[in-house]
């Protein structure tokens, strides 16, 4: 085979390695559903905060205390925060996220659809909701 | 309360004062001892007659005593023996009491013939000097002569009283007082003598009523008083509404142990007469306790504020801690968080009864079923439907 057979050769390899490169980061993510039990233990007076994706109680801010919510705003590790009084979640006044809550039916939350959960209307955070805390706190 | 704070005294006898710091001023002058006087012999005139010198204790201002004679009583000229010169005086003329007025000191020269014998008797020798509330223009100065016969005879000899029990009069001492705590009034009616009026406190914000035991309960400060008048006592448009203030001091022991106090003007309207109409436009609690004057205030508008026929309560409340029912005390803060989940009422505990959807902080989402929460041990339990992108 004389030199120039073996750089066309070479050639049409790295054209098809090329080519199967791009296809693969062509090929679409789907959402993939996970399902888990869980179970947090929440704090007087504090927000517990919580990631979806590890399942993981991700730490605990002081409700009402602005250092503690200038610092949890700054972070987007986290996507909701339980507390005796009330619910969060980072977005709106409460986190620099997009994210938000809806209220739904059993019916909905039965439903193994991610196209259904991303055409519901989500609520971001506001300022000066009434959270309750013991006063001995 | 002084004749300054009164004000002008030519305008009709039956105002009442308008405006919280007259009342204030007056709170400073509380009823030490009240005494009641039997002028029914010889012996209770001179009792009392030594209770004005010095009010048997060496007093040096003397003292004063009120009394009490029916709606049928009129005064008349005088013009016999007399020291202090007056020239009007009380006739006998019915019996009771209905319009109360003060006894302010006495003149041994009067002399009075009560039973219009011709002869004046020794016991129709003596006269207390009264002075009524109507102002300086009615009598002399505001003055005129009870002689001692009105209280002493029977109707029948010329007297003014029928029966024993209503010849008497009343000694208040006075003593200074700071008042500690107090409740302004502002409130529109047409018909004062509709109104019941009474005070308490409960401790919380929880609360909707005054504590049982309290004195309100029991105690009317204010009860179908001063006829079918507009609150100041006249019939004028004007008149309808009032500023009011209420000495509340007797309440400190049980509020020196509340952790947030809630005051309570209680209204009852009960129709004498004419069927009023008006409202309750704002109260504010005076607490003095801390040697300033701090004020917590409520207003009222539309149906909240209305004076309907039963009984209504009007709040302040002092902090907007509450207590649980098993006593434990909480406060609400204002944080950011979700408003469409949380509760109307912060003093709710928090429906944890429910599912949600979450759009989560980068994007996509996930659903949460609550399924269950302990408030004993604060455990939050929940299934998490996730949705990852891969």
């Amino acid at each position: 085979m004389n030199s120039n057979k073996i750089y066309s050769l070479i050639l049409v390899l790295l054209l098809f390695a090329v080519s199967s490169c791009k296809d693969n980061e062509d090929k679409e993510k789907v959402p993939v559903l996970i399902s888990n039990d869980i179970e947090i233990t929440l704090k007087p007076g504090e927000w517990v905060y919580y990631r979806f994706s590890d399942s993981t109680v991700v730490g605990t801010g002081i409700i009402g205390d602005k250092d503690d919510d200038a610092m949890w705003y700054k972070r987007t590790d986290w996507d909701i925060a339980f507390s005796e009084g009330g619910i969060r979640t980072n977005g709106g006044t409460a986190g620099r996220g997009i994210g938000g809550i809806s209220i739904i039916d059993e019916e909905t939350f039965n439903q193994d659809s991610y196209t259904d959960a991303s055409l519901l209307y989500y609520y971001q955070d506001v300022s000066n909701v009434p959270i309750t805390v013991p006063v001995d706190r | 309360m002084t004749v300054s704070d009164y004000g002008n005294e030519d305008e009709s006898v039956y105002r009442w004062v308008n405006g919280y710091t007259k009342y204030y001023n007056a709170m400073h002058y509380k009823a030490k001892n009240i005494s009641s006087v039997s002028l029914r012999t010889r012996e209770g005139i001179e009792k009392l007659m030594a209770y004005m010198v010095d009010k048997n204790d060496g007093h040096p201002g003397g003292g004063i005593a009120g009394f009490s004679v029916s709606g049928d009583w009129s005064i008349y000229n005088y013009s016999g023996p007399s020291q202090a010169g007056i020239t009007n005086i009380m006739r006998p003329k019915g019996s009771g009491g209905a319009h109360a007025m003060t006894l302010i000191g006495y003149d041994l020269s009067v002399e009075f013939d009560c039973d219009d014998d011709g002869i004046i008797d020794d016991d129709e020798k003596g006269a207390f000097i009264f002075i009524n509330s109507w102002g300086t223009w009615w009598g002399n100065d505001g003055k005129a002569y009870m002689p001692f016969s009105a209280f002493t005879r029977s109707i029948e000899d010329g007297g003014f009283y029928r029966f024993d029990g209503e010849a008497k009069a009343l000694c208040t001492d006075a003593e200074y007082q700071e008042p500690t705590l107090a409740m302004e009034v502002n409130l529109t009616y047409s018909s004062r003598n509709d109104l019941n009026i009474r005070f308490g406190v409960a401790d919380g914000a929880q609360s909707t009523k005054p504590d049982k035991g309290c004195f309100a309960e029991y105690k009317h400060v204010l009860k179908a008083q001063g006829g079918d008048l507009r609150m100041q006592g006249t019939t004028f448009e004007t008149g309808k509404t009032i500023t009011m203030g209420f000495d509340l001091s007797e309440l400190k022991a049980a509020v020196d142990t509340m952790k947030a106090p809630c005051w309570y003007l209680i209204v009852s309207k009960v129709i004498s007469g004419d069927n009023g109409s008006g409202n309750v436009n704002e109260i504010k609690l005076h607490d003095y306790r801390n040697g300033k004057d701090s004020i917590v205030s409520a207003s009222f508008k539309g149906s909240t504020a209305a004076i309907s026929t039963g009984t209504r309560y009007f709040k302040i409340m002092t902090k907007d801690w509450f207590k649980d029912s098993s006593g434990k005390w909480y406060r609400p803060v204002n944080t950011s968080a979700s408003r469409i989940v949380a509760n109307t009422d912060y003093m709710q505990q928090f429906n944890w009864n429910r599912i949600f959807a979450v759009r989560k902080s980068k994007g996509g989402f996930a659903k949460i079923k609550i399924t269950g929460y302990d408030p004993k041990t604060k455990k939050l339990t929940f299934k998490a439907n996730n949705y990852e992108l891969k």
